[in-house]
């Protein structure tokens, strides 16, 4: 430390320091995922609000959690779902070679990187006597700009929120059909809300990989051999704090495959990389929840799953979704990526 | 069938860290969204304490780091950050001790960086990480944090410079 850094160190505030002390008891009320795992109602999920945090801890490529909207503007790429698959593969690693061969991502240039998707987001809500669970869906657009000082830009719209089953509709009748719940500092409403449009801030419009922020040049610069590209990842991640290095190659890997501005040449080595991945297992069949049908493959970790769902003819990720059991807690489902010249919305 | 270490372990990693956190907390979104922020870091130190590593707190920040990126809405983490930073200057200015002008000079020239910087350099002046482990903070490789803590600080020192000339020059006229 310098005698400028001794100067700051000397001045920090009182304020910094909390003068109440609370203890750890009402963290620890909560339960933890391994045992609350058996029972179907998870009272874990009410915590939903803390799982993106957790996303972004381990090491994707997710900004703010907020999301964007279709605007009805022209898109760059629109992703169409699957025509004529091939033959039908039968691992894992076969579905993601054959999304390798036919990996042909945007290509191109242009003042923004935009992407389109529809996230959703199961959350539990409800008296505690009886939670229910609603799946809340949020639109995003976003404009991230590949050089200079233009600002980000991120579309949001709320798309509403319903009861996911017939059992939580039940519970949601029984406590009275609201139309609107509170989460903590969040209202969360049936109805859909208007676009809003801000300026990301520099630190939202930074793209991430493998848990540090990416530029674009980095992201030009990647390898194309599916070897290398693994070591380029192995070599940001910080496996000792933050899981198993396999584990978080397949978060890498989505974030490449969905929202990074790469090469096709680039998400061909990622869909091979992951071929390489012995965890990754085929789940065959499937439709995102746009409905779009796809292959899905899923990397299962702490008896959560990581899927992909993969559009074997054209080798595009239509969308990711995190599964326990046989219940989808949040998904991410991409309709559009390129690359535009177009200015973003103001509002 | 409770199983206590979990328990015994997340004690241990909350009393030893929460003041830090907290001061981290404090330090980016202001007093009154702290209690807020350290109780969700907390909540997911608690929830993925097998992924917490043996050195948690570079750990607990950049969860911390995250929490605010994400739960709290731009607007309203800038006032609340506002209403801190003039805190800050305006308590030290409160403050008998020597050194006041100084103090409050530093302190309005760190309130006059932008977060990044501040960020840069509190991590390292008040939160006590080597630059190595400010930099698995922010997700950056330690080189790159030497550079932007570098920067950062020669932003500082010219936004030193031109407070202490402002402090000082009344001051000076009063002896005259």
């Amino acid at each position: 430390m310098n005698d400028l850094m001794r100067l700051v160190a000397s001045s920090r505030p009182a304020r910094l320091d909390d003068d109440t002390h609370p203890g750890p008891g009402p963290i620890m009320a909560h339960p933890r995922p391994a045992a609350a795992a058996r029972p179907r109602m998870r009272r874990r999920l009410v915590l939903a609000g803390a799982l993106p945090a957790v996303a972004l801890a381990v090491a994707a490529a997710v900004l703010i959690a907020i999301g964007a909207q279709h605007t009805g503007a022209p898109v760059a790429t629109p992703f169409v779902t699957g025509s004529a698959a091939p033959a039908k593969p039968t691992t894992a690693r076969a579905v993601l070679l054959v999304a390798a061969e036919q990996s042909a991502h945007a290509t191109g240039s242009g003042r923004y990187w935009r992407t389109t998707a529809e996230q959703g987001e199961r959350l539990e809500v409800g008296p505690a006597s009886h939670p229910y669970a609603i799946l809340r869906r949020v639109s995003e657009e976003r404009w991230l700009p590949t050089g200079g000082d233009a600002a980000g830009v991120i579309a949001v719209r709320m798309l509403g929120a319903r009861p996911i089953g017939l059992a939580d509709e039940a519970a949601w009748k029984a406590d009275g059909s609201p139309r609107q719940w509170r989460q903590r500092d969040v209202v969360i409403t049936m109805a859909g809300g208007p676009r809003g449009v801000k300026k990301a801030p520099a630190a939202a419009a930074e793209l991430w990989l493998a848990g540090a922020p990416v530029t674009m040049k980095q992201l030009a610069a990647l390898p194309t051999d599916p070897a290398a590209l693994r070591r380029w990842l192995l070599a940001r991640l910080d496996t000792a704090a933050e899981g198993p290095a396999d584990y978080l190659l397949f978060v890498a890997g989505e974030a490449l495959l969905t929202e990074l501005p790469v090469s096709p040449a680039v998400r061909s080595a990622t869909y091979r990389m992951l071929a390489d991945l012995p965890e990754v297992r085929l789940l065959g069949a499937a439709r995102d929840q746009l409905g779009r049908a796809g292959t899905a493959v899923g990397y299962l970790r702490n008896g959560s799953e990581a899927r992909l769902i993969v559009d074997p003819a054209d080798g595009r990720t239509l969308a990711q979704e995190s599964w326990h059991g046989d219940t989808l807690l949040s998904y991410r489902a991409y309709e559009s990526a390129g690359y535009t010249n177009e200015e973003p919305p103001l509002r | 069938m409770t199983d206590p270490e979990p328990e015994r372990r997340f004690t241990a990693i909350y009393d030893e860290h929460r003041p830090q956190v907290y001061a981290y907390a404090v330090s980016r979104a202001g007093r009154q969204l702290a209690d807020d922020i350290v109780g969700d870091t907390f909540l997911v130190a608690w929830r993925r304490l097998d992924v917490v590593p043996p050195r948690p707190l570079p750990w607990l920040l950049g969860v911390a780091r995250n929490v605010i990126r994400e739960r709290y809405r731009d607007e309203a983490r800038q006032a609340s950050l506002a209403v801190e930073l003039r805190a800050w200057v305006t308590e030290a200015g409160a403050d008998p001790a020597d050194g006041v002008a100084e103090r409050v000079a530093v302190l309005a020239a760190l309130g006059a960086l932008t977060e990044v910087d501040r960020e840069l350099i509190t991590l390292v002046a008040w939160q006590g990480l080597t630059p190595r482990l400010a930099a698995r903070v922010v997700g950056c490789s330690v080189a790159t944090y030497f550079v932007r803590l570098h920067r950062a600080r020669k932003r500082l020192r010219d936004a030193l410079d031109a407070r202490l000339v402002e402090i000082t020059l009344p001051l000076q006229e009063r002896t005259r």
